[in-house]
């Protein structure tokens, strides 16, 4: 059986991955520009 | 895995059990990466994986034990481990981009464990073994060497090295754990030289012990050699087999070659400071650098010099107090020092560089953070976590940008450039990717656009550095586009002059343009054009271009037997290339051999796949309309 504490250790780790994956989307802003920049050389 | 004690004040987490006290945070190391396994293959890929026909044959292994591998211009030739170990990756996983890239995560995932019981093995408290491993599974300044396939050479000698001082922890070794200690540390210098830092790592953390477990002199003697022999084995492989210590030489490639060593380690102070800034505060991530030449007397080398100074006298002055600011600062130095231009090297700076260095700066970082988070509990009440919670998940946010960049070819090089807009390697790549794009535009009116970008690009890359080849390359691959013959011909080279390895590049383009030279008899321009496949069929004979480019100027010179043997061996090499059995199939429906271009077709089917429609269904009518004139009588 999970004792309480483990619970809580899984539960911060899992709270990283979603903080974590939040985060990302923050800091991939400049990838957006360049995916249109790829669309538009595709269609050139 | 053994569960360790725990640390002798009452941690958050000593009565999770090890198993999910690892697995959480392995998870979460693969998670950070989960990107990664929709990328392609980028960079250093395409030369090291893709077209690199040695791998393709298990049989061929046994010559990177001898000078014959380099001699042939295997790439990395010189690192036997990380060659062998691509080879069985090919055998298993073929040219899957999804496979490797697991590999590479899977490869990050066991470093990850591994500093976690090494730490544990060395009396380190729970705490600080999660926190530590923690920071190091989701770095940021790690995007680069998990998200590209070809630096997984950092991650298996990280993987084997961090291997071989686990093993060299046991307490009472037997003589069976110490040929398993120094093989593990001679495949992982065998993989990267960079590990060979680890056993003075090793042994700095037990003589300063900064968990009170110190060992006598006698417990750490016959591990720590043990360690060193690994070390010393590949260095006598490489100067008895290889010639030498140093792969690169005198490499276009080695700045110092060009400014000296003086100037090009002033710099690499300021990059080292640079290191340091981007593991505490992760920005400037970069695929590209450009390499520089720096004064002992700019401010910034000066700063960078006094900082260094004051981190070995701080060394010094905690040796006693603090133990682990001093192994940390020690650590750091030694991993940090094969890759700090001292030796030649290709790149002065690279993000998969501090791979192995970051493993005591993660420590040193989690224990830092632990004291702040300590200080905040009794100021502010705060829970003593938090720093570390925020860098997790600063540096985690971060990592999902930083690995973004390595998603395709054309978005690294645009990331590329605009972290350094000066980089001629970069507008060279670039300019070379608009016009293989040109190359492949089915409409003529969006040419000209194109052309002007690849047009600038080459520009640039000239202007920024004329002695570099790519510079140099680019130009002639746009000549080339632009069907001025003589131009391409003379940047070739030009390029081919400032080239000291890959040098088939040039050649192949050189045999190729040799044949459109005008004003020169014809029987000249195929003497030259023969002689230019000849050098390169012997500099890089497990290319499979070159037997590509060799069977199709054969071919157009009417030379069958030649080109179906040309062909035949580039698709031994490259087995996935659907150009070359399309070649194949070709030449044998040229020759009238309906009958072996129907086989040859049948047996390609699966390297088909990824050619474009339209050449496959034109050939396959060709083939169709062959039959039928075959079947009338």
């Amino acid at each position: 059986m999970m004792t309480r504490t483990t619970r809580k250790y899984l539960a911060l780790f899992v709270l990283f991955g979603f903080a974590i994956a939040v985060g990302g989307m923050a800091c991939v802003d400049t990838t957006t520009s360049l995916d249109r920049d790829d669309e538009t050389d595709g269609a050139t | 895995m053994e569960d360790e004690r725990a640390g002798p004040e009452a941690g958050p987490w000593d009565d999770v059990p090890q198993r999910w006290l690892f697995g959480g945070v392995l998870l979460l190391t693969a998670f950070a990466f989960g990107s990664t396994l929709t990328f392609g293959f980028v960079y250093d890929d395409h030369w090291t994986l893709l077209g690199n026909g040695f791998l393709r044959d298990l049989g061929n292994l046994p010559m990177l034990l001898g000078p014959e591998a380099a001699r042939a211009g295997v790439p990395d030739a010189f690192r036997p481990t990380l060659v062998a170990f691509d080879a069985l990756s090919y055998a298993v996983l073929g040219l899957s981009p999804l496979g490797h890239h697991l590999l590479s995560v899977l490869l990050h995932v066991v470093v990850t464990a591994l500093l976690g019981v090494w730490l544990s093995k060395e009396g380190a408290p729970r705490r600080a073994v999660v926190t530590s491993m923690t920071l190091f599974g989701v770095l940021a300044i790690h995007a680069e060497a998990v998200a590209v396939v070809s630096y997984r050479e950092d991650l298996l000698a990280a993987t084997l090295g961090l291997g071989a001082v686990v093993v060299a922890c046991t307490r009472r070794p037997t003589w069976w754990n110490l040929a398993t200690c120094a093989l593990l540390m001679a495949v992982s210098a065998g993989a990267k030289l960079s590990a060979a830092g680890l056993p003075l790592a090793w042994l700095a953390l037990q003589r300063l012990s900064p968990w009170d477990t110190r060992r006598s002199w006698r417990d750490v003697a016959a591990p720590g050699l043990a360690l060193a022999l690994g070390v010393g084995i590949v260095l006598a492989f490489r100067v008895g087999v290889l010639g030498g210590i140093d792969p690169y030489g005198a490499s276009e490639r080695v700045y110092a070659s060009r400014v000296g060593l003086g100037p090009v380690l002033a710099a690499s102070a300021q990059i080292h400071l640079s290191y340091l800034q981007q593991l505490w505060l992760p920005r400037g991530f970069s695929p590209e650098y450009v390499d520089y030449a720096a004064s002992w007397l700019d401010p910034a080398t000066m700063c960078a010099v006094l900082a260094f100074a004051g981190f070995a006298a701080m060394a010094w002055a905690t040796r006693e107090r603090a133990p682990l600011v001093a192994w940390v600062i020690v650590a750091t130095a030694v991993l940090a020092a094969p890759t700090s231009n001292l030796a030649p090297m290709p790149n002065m700076r690279a993000d998969r560089f501090v791979y192995l260095s970051s493993v005591p700066m993660c420590v040193g970082m989690s224990a830092a953070l632990e004291r702040l988070g300590e200080w905040m509990r009794g100021r502010f009440d705060l829970p003593a976590l938090l720093p570390w919670v925020a860098m997790v998940v600063l540096q985690g946010s971060v990592l999902q940008g930083a690995t973004a960049a390595y998603r395709s070819e054309s978005r690294l090089w645009q990331i590329a450039l605009r972290r350094a807009p000066d980089s001629a390697r970069a507008h060279a790549v670039l300019g070379e990717l608009l016009v293989a794009r040109l190359r492949e535009q089915p409409d003529p009116s969006d040419r000209p656009l194109l052309l002007v970008r690849a047009r600038t690009h080459c520009a640039m890359a000239l202007h920024f550095d004329p002695h570099a080849a790519l510079s140099h390359m680019c130009e002639a691959r746009l000549a080339a586009v632009e069907r001025d013959w003589p131009r391409s011909h003379a940047a070739f080279v030009r390029a081919l002059e400032r080239m000291h390895t890959r040098r088939e590049r040039a050649l192949l383009a050189i045999a190729s343009t040799s044949l459109d030279l005008p004003g020169i008899p014809y029987d000249q321009r195929v003497t030259r054009a023969f002689s230019a496949l000849k050098r390169a069929r012997r500099e890089a004979p497990f290319v499979a271009e070159v037997f590509a480019v060799s069977g199709r100027l054969r071919h157009r010179l009417g030379e069958p037997e030649g080109a179906a043997e040309d062909y035949a061996r580039a698709s031994d090499l490259h087995p996935e290339r659907w150009d070359v059995v399309m070649a194949g199939v070709e030449l044998q429906l040229d020759l009238g051999h309906t009958a072996a271009a129907s086989d040859l077709w049948a047996e390609a089917t699966d390297a088909l796949d990824d050619a474009p429609p339209s050449r496959v269904h034109a050939l396959q009518r060709r083939i169709d309309a062959a039959r039928r004139l075959h079947a009338q009588p």
